[in-house]
């Protein structure tokens, strides 16, 4: 039970041992003279017993008890009487530690109280001033404006301790994120070429090894196809573990990895705004060639997709609606590419060729790019079934294809969902054309 | 602070927000502290003012020194004819001493006729108090022995000027009684002190 009150008094007393020390020896000074030359004037008493207590107080409420010490160093000035502690040690005090813990007009405001305080008795020539004239006011005004400086210069130091700290965790964050962005384009890309690919393979092979059957006159053959499934599924699953790995964040607490994502998003926006604020304005002539450009690219890997499905038996159609706008960004069209090969992709894994036909409808309009994808969701046949658990392996889906394609879609502010709804897989996405005015809407909603 | 930006303009209005959550905390902690603690400081400011009130009715001792040296003015105990029968070689100094005193503290020192090393500290210390009410205090000189063979008066304090020191000194020897005892315990000891009273 006793245990974590004494640990926190122990760390409490370890981040405060300055505060400790300087009260103590303070505390001690003053105790000293008053056992020495003890307060006549009872009113004199009242006020260095209020400035013992302040002092002992001073490690716990610091300003407050600065401020008293400061009172009663004023009210003894006004009680001629100069038996009792020397007040000079507990001004010296409460000046430091108002120039630590307040701001700058404050802490001078402090010095100010005492420093005219004390020239008040030299004005009035009375026997209490600290100095018969003025020119030894001077030293005294010279010791209170230290005592203050020396409170605000550790002030200061801790400032600038502090700066530098976060500016050193800032630069690490900013390095992780870049490495876990390089990462996470590196797994996409990865994934989008070589593992549809292979899949492509190892579906291709499987058809085959189905088309020939189990007949003793194409036994080499079929081996030969279950060769090319086998090596293909394997150097899929390579890839899959490669790109685990590189999905990885390496931050070593796991628990920033939330922050992690948040501060990635806003990042990446951030980094497209900066880009998109430095590129320079296009010319039209160059605009519409580099949208027809971006349409061709479109185009062609709507057929590319098409061209695999089909091989593959899968029926259905992908169609687009709508023009390109002449200002699209080049990730955008990068990003709808992948994911359209993504889209074929899953479709090779998730469905049957003969449980129905898939549909992909892609609007375009000047605000987003937007993918309607919708296919049946498919048990594999039973013979397809009995042959895959002949041969080496299945096409293990992997998971994360979509989800990277997600965290890269929002990170250009756009979205992606996928809901499965009576026996039919719907994805929808959709990416702005502008990803940087799209985050400035967005915050600014 | 996960608020991370990529360009230098970027960090720079980071910075400015964050200077800005600055002036936003200080007065947020301001208002916090405001309403917790001004409870506590009024009433501690109340309860100090009440003290101050009550302490200054108390007496001020040797708070018109400064103000007798001045005028030369020095209350006496009020004499009457009633004293104590002192007899010895010192019967006239004491009868001297006993009409010139100013506390009940020395009166009941010399009722007995004598006056004892320990009755004289117990006046010394009376005379130094009076004197650290102004500053200065009484310093015994010793010798290479260790034996006291004089006092001095230093200053500790205070900005009097050597003629105020010494006439706050007088009057502060007078007042306490100490001029008057301190000859006494040396004319009772064997051991003479040739050293007349400042």
């Amino acid at each position: 039970m006793n245990g974590k009150p004494t640990a926190n008094a122990a760390h409490w007393i370890r981040m405060h041992w300055f505060r400790i020390a300087i009260a103590a020896f303070t505390l001690t000074a003053t105790l000293v003279e008053w056992s020495v030359i003890p307060p006549i004037y009872p009113l004199n008493f009242l006020f260095s017993g209020l400035s013992v207590i302040a002092i002992v107080l001073s490690p716990f409420i610091p300003r407050i008890s600065g401020w008293l010490i400061i009172v009663t160093v004023v009210a003894r000035l006004f009680v001629l009487d100069l038996s009792g502690p020397n007040p000079l040690w507990a001004a010296y005090l409460a000046l430091a530690i108002i120039g630590y813990d307040s701001a700058i007009p404050v802490a001078t405001g402090a010095l100010l109280t005492v420093t005219i305080a004390e020239c008040v008795p030299v004005a009035l020539n009375t026997f209490n001033a600290l100095s018969a004239t003025w020119i030894g006011m001077v030293n005294y005004i010279g010791m209170f404006t230290l005592a203050t400086m020396a409170g605000m210069s550790f002030r200061w130091r801790k400032q600038r301790d502090e700066i530098r700290e976060q500016a050193l965790v800032l630069e690490r964050k900013q390095w992780q994120l870049d490495t876990l962005q390089r990462n996470t384009r590196l797994a996409s890309r990865i994934h989008d070429s070589a593992s549809g690919g292979l899949s492509y393979i190892a579906l291709t092979a499987q058809r085959q090894l189905r088309r020939i059957g189990d007949d003793e006159a194409h036994h080499a053959e079929c081996q030969d196809w279950q060769f090319v499934n086998d090596q293909a599924l394997s150097v899929l699953d390579e890839i899959h573990h490669v790109i685990d790995l590189l999905e990885q964040p390496q931050s070593p607490d796991p628990s920033q990895s939330d922050d992690f994502h948040d501060s990635k998003t806003q990042e990446s926006s951030a980094n497209s705004t900066a880009q998109r604020t430095e590129r320079p304005v296009p010319e039209p002539s160059s605009s519409s060639s580099a949208a027809s450009r971006q349409w061709n690219t479109l185009q062609s890997a709507m057929q590319e997709a098409t061209a695999k499905l089909t091989h593959l038996g899968f029926s259905g159609t992908i169609e687009t609606r709508g023009n390109l706008p002449d200002d699209c960004a080049d990730e955008t069209i990068t990003e709808a590419v992948n994911l359209i090969g993504e889209i074929a992709a899953n479709i090779t894994r998730h469905m049957s060729p003969d449980s129905g036909e898939y549909c992909c409808v892609i609007t375009v309009s000047n605000a987003a790019i937007e993918i309607m994808e919708t296919n049946p969701i498919g048990i594999p046949s039973n013979d397809a079934q009995n042959n895959d658990s002949s041969s080496a392996g299945t096409l293990k889906p992997h998971g994360s294809g979509l989800a990277m394609h997600r965290r890269l879609i929002r990170s250009l502010g756009g979205e992606l969902n996928t809901t499965a709804e009576d026996a039919d897989w719907i994805l929808y996405a959709r990416i702005p054309t502008h990803p940087g005015s799209s985050e400035l809407e967005r915050h600014a909603s | 602070m996960t608020r991370i930006r990529g360009s230098n303009q970027s960090s720079n209005q980071s910075y400015e927000q964050r200077h800005h959550h600055g002036w936003h905390g200080i007065a947020s902690s301001f208002s916090q502290w405001h309403r917790r603690n001004l409870m506590v400081a009024v009433v501690l400011a109340i309860g100090i003012i009440i003290a101050v009130l009550l302490a200054s009715l108390l007496p001020q001792p040797w708070s018109d020194v400064a103000t007798n040296a001045s005028n030369d003015s020095s209350r006496t105990m009020p004499t009457t004819s009633e004293h104590p029968e002192f007899t010895g070689p010192h019967k006239y100094e004491a009868l001297t001493a006993w009409n010139n005193l100013h506390t009940e503290l020395g009166r009941g020192i010399l009722e007995d006729g004598t006056v004892t090393p320990a009755e004289l500290a117990e006046v010394r210390k009376a005379y130094n108090e009076c004197l650290s009410v102004y500053g200065l205090q009484a310093k015994t000189i010793t010798d290479d022995n260790g034996e006291a063979i004089g006092e001095s008066v230093v200053p500790i304090r205070g900005s009097m000027n050597s003629q105020q020191q010494s006439a706050v000194i007088d009057q502060c020897r007078t007042e306490s009684d100490y001029q008057w005892l301190e000859p006494l315990v040396n004319a009772h000891s064997t051991e003479q002190s040739t050293k007349e009273p400042q």
